[in-house]
């Protein structure tokens, strides 16, 4: 009877941990949320914190500001730490709203995702990366990229305040991460690509996986711009949520 | 000789009254429609011509980077002038005698904020130094005086730098919710604003005079500063009123992070050596700053606005001046040809007894040019009651993408009243020469038989 029992169990077991049938493709909204959480979205639910370096090359002029990220949910707060002259200035992301603070500034200034934070990076491209939440993907079919094999979505943006009207991106169908993105005009050009690695490992819930470590992002025409954000110190981190409220900005 | 003929020409004229009368209302018509135009042609030329020197800071040259006017935009560091060229240029501006004032310039722009909302602005850093100067100057105000009505507060370069004093556009200033200025709300501490979606905001938004300005900085990063809102102006045009915004250059400079600046306008004591004060510029600077070039402000790169509005006008006003002309051509020739015909076997006795084809030609001449005067004096006199009518009535005219609209007003000016005179008296003259030549050239016997007829 109890061998009965254990091999039911296995048998239940190997079959709901089976992948599914070929030719079903899973739906795009659950490949970008899991997409996501290895970019910064909903990875902890108490909080996850990183470091980030922004280095924006432009052919001879190069510059780097590096910030610290808190997230929690769809808030994040970016403080940068470097260098001296931007030390203190923080970025707010509630939800969808971003605000700029610097030190001696009376009052926040609300700013928006697509504006440039440097080099190719947008505002919206330091915090977490919630593509499930902020657009609608649709997969347009499954492409090598090197050496992997890829769904490829179409995003469309659900709303305006978001960074890009549309991307398409490459997600991989073993790790399930973005390891390309193209992102597009209202008019469909590509205005800029990136390219992600995933050397990071974050814990939660007793299990590890990966995060983020590296997005390079190049402008479409002009190759020699190049902006490289290096993602350090991933990790899980209980923010208090007046952390992330706008009024605390000015303290 | 010449007394008698010019009484014979004007008692001439009045034989055949009705078509004298005809004629020298055709023509008295065209000049009246000509003096309007050029009035309107004029006033719009001065009134651009001021706002283009003062109120947008072009003044009558400009002093910029090589191409920085279509690069600024996209590379303003590589396109602007740097502390170096700006000590050169301020070095070769120094003992140049038709220079009568002269500002550093930059522009920049970004989002301008009330602690709730932002819109974006394009700022102008502007000279303290000379601003008031520019902005109250007397053929600025004299020409633009709707400029100025719509101006309200004191000048940014009245209060102390540490304030952060600005001037917002109207339209700017509405979108924020500012309807207070600094003067208005004084002693008000910068109100935080804990709701945004609360309906009192707008109320809140007007207790202070608070706002910041975040912008792009020329290394990349993002900056922002707090501006106090002491001036409300109008730029005049719908496009730029709703986003234009005037601070010191070097608060500006401090906002995106640099020292350069976009230019150098320089404005002349005697506008009318223009070009000659140019060359000497351009030659004063040709060796220490040879990335620099010296514009006059007639260059369209420098003020497109003015330069495209007084093409359309010039054109106008040539058409109108065209129709004239031919209306003068016409009438007198048809009149003089009806007259000249009708009255040949009078020519062929005055031929006669005496009068050769040149005293003839003369008479005919002289009625053609009293019928030409008499109708551009009462066209001129016609044309200076219209205007001083239209100018009386105070009519207020909104021409696409004027911002609160302005005021029809005509100037006549005397030079172009005189030169369209003369044009207008020598045509009258050549008409009447063309068509009476060929029949006081005939035979007297065919002119007193009635031959030619």
């Amino acid at each position: 009877m109890k061998l009965y029992t254990l091999a039911l169990s296995v048998m239940a077991s190997t079959l709901i941990a089976a992948p599914p049938p070929t030719g079903q493709e899973p739906a795009a909204l659950d490949i970008l949320k899991e997409s996501d959480r290895s970019r910064g979205s909903a990875a902890v639910t108490e909080g996850i914190s990183w470091a980030v370096d922004v280095q924006a090359k432009d052919g001879s002029t190069q510059s780097l500001i590096s910030y610290d990220l808190k997230v929690k949910g769809n808030d994040a707060l970016a403080e940068a730490t470097a260098p001296a002259r931007n030390k203190g200035e923080t970025l707010l992301f509630n939800d969808r709203n971003i605000w700029f603070f610097k030190p001696g500034l009376k009052k926040p200034v609300a700013i928006s995702p697509r504006q440039k934070l440097m080099g190719q990076a947008s505002n919206g491209d330091i915090a977490s990366t919630n593509y499930a939440r902020d657009y609608d993907g649709t997969i347009s079919g499954s492409e090598k990229v090197d050496g992997q094999d890829t769904w490829k979505l179409e995003l469309k943006a659900k709303s305006k305040n978001v960074t890009y009207d549309k991307i398409r991106y490459w997600v991989s169908k073993k790790d399930r991460l973005g390891i390309k993105a193209e992102f597009l005009t209202v008019s469909g050009d590509v205005f800029k690509r990136a390219t992600f690695e995933y050397k990071n490992k974050i814990e939660n819930g007793g299990k590890s996986f990966p995060f983020v470590s590296k997005m390079v992002i190049t402008d479409a025409v002009n190759k020699a711009s190049v902006t490289t954000l290096d993602y350090k110190r991933p990790r899980g981190e209980k923010h208090a949520d007046a952390l992330f409220n706008v009024n605390n900005l000015i303290r | 000789m010449n007394r008698t003929l010019a009484r014979l020409a004007w008692r001439n004229l009045q034989r055949n009254l009705r078509r004298s009368v005809a004629t020298g209302m055709a023509i008295a018509a065209g000049f009246t429609a000509f003096m309007i135009a050029a009035g309107y042609a004029f006033r719009v030329e001065r009134v651009l011509g001021a706002y283009t020197h003062y109120a947008l800071h072009v003044g009558h040259i400009g002093i910029y980077k090589k191409n920085a006017l279509e690069m600024f935009g996209i590379k303003p560091q590589q396109y602007s002038l740097n502390k170096d060229e700006q000590s050169k240029i301020d070095a070769a501006l120094t003992g140049l005698s038709n220079v009568d004032m002269s500002g550093r310039y930059l522009i920049g722009q970004g989002l301008a904020g009330n602690g709730c909302k932002t819109f974006p602005f394009i700022a102008t850093g502007v000279d303290l130094a000379i601003e008031s100067k520019v902005i109250n100057h007397p053929n600025l105000l004299n020409w633009n005086p709707h400029l100025t009505r719509f101006r309200q507060g004191d000048p940014i370069d009245s209060f102390p730098e540490d304030l952060g004093a600005i001037a917002i556009s109207d339209g700017l200033a509405r979108l924020l919710g500012k309807t207070n200025l600094h003067k208005d709300v004084q002693g008000n501490k910068p109100v935080i604003i804990t709701d945004c979606a609360s309906p009192d905001t707008r109320a809140l938004f007007a207790s202070d005079a608070n706002v910041q300005l975040a912008a792009g900085t020329w290394d990349g990063t993002l900056g922002a500063l707090d501006g106090e809102f002491v001036m409300r102006f109008t730029t005049g045009l719908v496009e730029t009123n709703n986003t234009a915004i005037t601070l010191p250059v070097q608060r500006l400079q401090s906002l995106l992070n640099t020292d350069h600046v976009m230019n150098y306008s320089v404005w002349l004591k005697e506008p009318l050596f223009l070009y000659q004060t140019v060359s000497e510029l351009r030659a004063r600077l040709k060796d220490t700053a040879p990335e620099v070039e010296v514009l006059p402000w007639t260059d369209e790169r420098l003020s497109p606005y003015y330069s495209g509005t007084m093409q359309f006008i010039y054109v106008m006003v040539g058409f109108i001046g065209f129709v004239l002309a031919v209306v003068v051509i016409l009438s007198i020739f048809n009149s003089a040809t009806m007259t000249v015909i009708e009255r040949s076997l009078e020519v062929g006795m005055f031929r006669s007894v005496g009068y050769n084809q040149k005293i003839m030609r003369r008479l005919f001449i002289l009625e053609g040019l009293f019928l030409t005067v008499a109708s551009v004096i009462a066209g001129a006199i016609l044309g200076l009651l219209t205007m001083w009518i239209i100018n009386r009535l105070n009519i207020t005219i909104y021409p696409p993408g004027v911002a609160g609209g302005i005021t029809l007003m005509f100037s006549p000016n005397a030079i172009i009243i005189l030169t369209g005179a003369t044009i207008v008296g020598v045509l009258g003259m050549l008409s009447t020469w063309l068509a009476v030549t060929s029949v006081v050239k005939k035979n007297i016997a065919n002119l007193v038989s009635g031959a030619t007829r």
